[in-house]
């Protein structure tokens, strides 16, 4: 199965793919999986980094984000593991702060990039990037926590408990079936729901502060 | 009794002001503790309205068109309770650290975040934003792009139009009468209950860890994939189904909008019946 072009994902997500060429694309979105995927995901991505508001960046968080993540400023990246650091780069940089750093990615047609499906689970599942980015949302939280009382406290470490679990089980699930698309994005989608609590939970502790 | 309760009423205090504000304005509420009511009225003014013990102050500073509001006690944080009436148009941005914040008949846009105490939302347009930790979410009647989060407690959504994005960890969540092109619902720890309509353009994405997954609509044209690891799968449609791995997808007419519907570890169901 051939599959699109990188460059044919932006141009189909922007409305300027040729009619031709965007027929032929949904003709291979009908039959492939992977692609339909791999599109609803760049949606979410680009729909949620063009929601965010235009607050003020935390201009000393980007760089140390992306040296951890692997993500370069001049280029997105989505397989499964980089949609995942897209994700953690748009969580852990609050408000629009992400949409203020890529601002010229985010407006200028991007360059979609293939992604590679062998390392998918095993970046994933060794997860330097995400293991970086909780590291440092904890360190974060726990330098705020005293903000926090401790009913709440008690609620954000009893939910990071669950998604815990549900992590586990599906790092459980994808190692019995590792080829199975949707328990691998499942996995991912249950790490980023930590990342997202742990990420309002430290918001939460600026704000309180 | 008696000596204990009057010196206690007689200690609590009121504030009461009411200033003019333009059109299309924004009013931005700060509270540590206490319950929030806003309702709306025809006038393009604001009346505050505040309880809270003789030692507090509350303090509404006007400019341009925003209204900013906080209070504060002798010695910090005291609880406050607030009856807010604003004009429909104004936009609303509430921080509330603990109790209900109650918000009836806006038509603009509303931001609430909230610690711990139920929210409670009737109208709202553009973008509603609604966020708690701890505490039920309800919002009824709101459209545009709409967002719904907490992390402990359940979300009920009703007659909801625009592009739904609700997200809970632990907790269900209800949505009837949904006529939004886009819906991305999650949870954790719970079912998820979406009725309504399908748009032809619409994409639907419903999806739960541990919990059943129950999409109800009257008709159906769209392609459909259903994901589950140790769930089943039930359908009111006649389907005939195409399996690959943990995934089923079937096409209903002409498979035109995009249903996902996705349980780790529950049931997912596609009943027939009325969108509301």
């Amino acid at each position: 199965m051939t599959h699109p072009q990188s460059e044919h994902w932006s141009d189909y997500i922007d409305g300027e793919l040729p009619l031709a060429e965007a027929r032929e694309l949904e003709t291979h979105l009908e039959v492939c999986g992977e692609c339909r995927r791999l599109l609803n995901e760049l949606r979410g991505v680009v729909a949620r980094a063009g929601a965010l508001e235009d607050r003020p960046p935390r201009a000393d968080l980007w760089p140390r984000v992306s040296a951890q993540i692997g993500v370069s400023r001049r280029r997105f990246v989505f397989s499964m593991p980089e949609l995942l650091a897209a994700g953690i780069a748009l969580m852990l940089i609050s408000g629009g702060g992400v949409a203020f750093l890529l601002r010229d990615e985010i407006g200028a047609p991007v360059a979609w990039i293939r992604p590679e499906p062998e390392p998918v689970v095993r970046t994933v599942a060794t997860g330097g990037g995400y293991d970086a980015a909780i590291g440092q949302l904890q360190r974060e939280l726990a330098k705020g926590r005293g903000s926090l009382d401790s009913s709440t406290t008690r609620v954000i470490e009893e939910k990071l408990a669950l998604i815990d679990q549900a992590i586990l089980d599906a790092e459980r699930a994808v190692a019995a079936d590792p080829g199975s698309e949707y328990l691998r994005a499942h996995l991912t989608r249950s790490r980023l729901t930590k990342l997202d609590l742990l990420r309002r939970a430290t918001e939460l502790t600026r704000t309180i502060s | 009794m008696y000596l204990l309760t009057l010196p206690l009423l007689a200690a609590l205090t009121g504030t009461d002001t009411t200033v003019t504000v333009g059109a299309n304005g924004k009013l931005e509420l700060r509270n540590h503790e206490g319950p929030v009511t806003v309702t709306v009225w025809n006038r393009q003014a604001v009346r505050v309205r505040a309880q809270h013990d003789d030692e507090s102050r509350v303090s509404v500073e006007v400019s341009g068109g925003m209204v900013r509001i906080s209070g504060r006690g002798r010695y910090g944080p005291e609880p406050i309770a607030y009856e807010l009436t604003v004009p429909a148009d104004m936009a609303l941005e509430i921080y509330s650290q603990e109790g209900e914040v109650r918000v009836t008949g806006s038509k603009a846009a509303i931001e609430i975040q909230s610690i711990e105490g139920a929210i409670i939302v009737e109208g709202g347009r553009g973008s509603v934003r609604v966020n708690s930790v701890e505490g039920a979410l309800q919002v009824r009647g709101a459209s545009g792009r709409l967002s719904l989060a907490t992390v402990d407690g359940d979300i009920s959504g009703s007659d909801l139009e625009g592009d739904l994005e609700v997200t809970a960890v632990d907790g269900d969540v209800l949505l009837q009468g949904i006529r939004a092109a886009n819906v991305e619902a999650s949870t954790v720890d719970g079912d998820i209950i979406m009725s309504g309509e399908i748009r032809g353009d619409g994409r639907y994405r419903l999806s739960s860890h541990d919990g059943d997954v129950t999409l109800t609509v009257p008709s159906l044209d769209a392609t459909v994939s259903i994901s589950t690891f140790e769930g089943e799968f039930t359908s009111d449609f006649p389907v005939t189904v195409n399996t690959a791995g943990r995934k089923m997808t079937f096409t209903l007419g002409k498979g035109s909008a995009r249903v996902e519907l996705e349980s780790f570890d529950g049931e997912v169901a596609l009943r027939k019946g009325p969108g509301r």
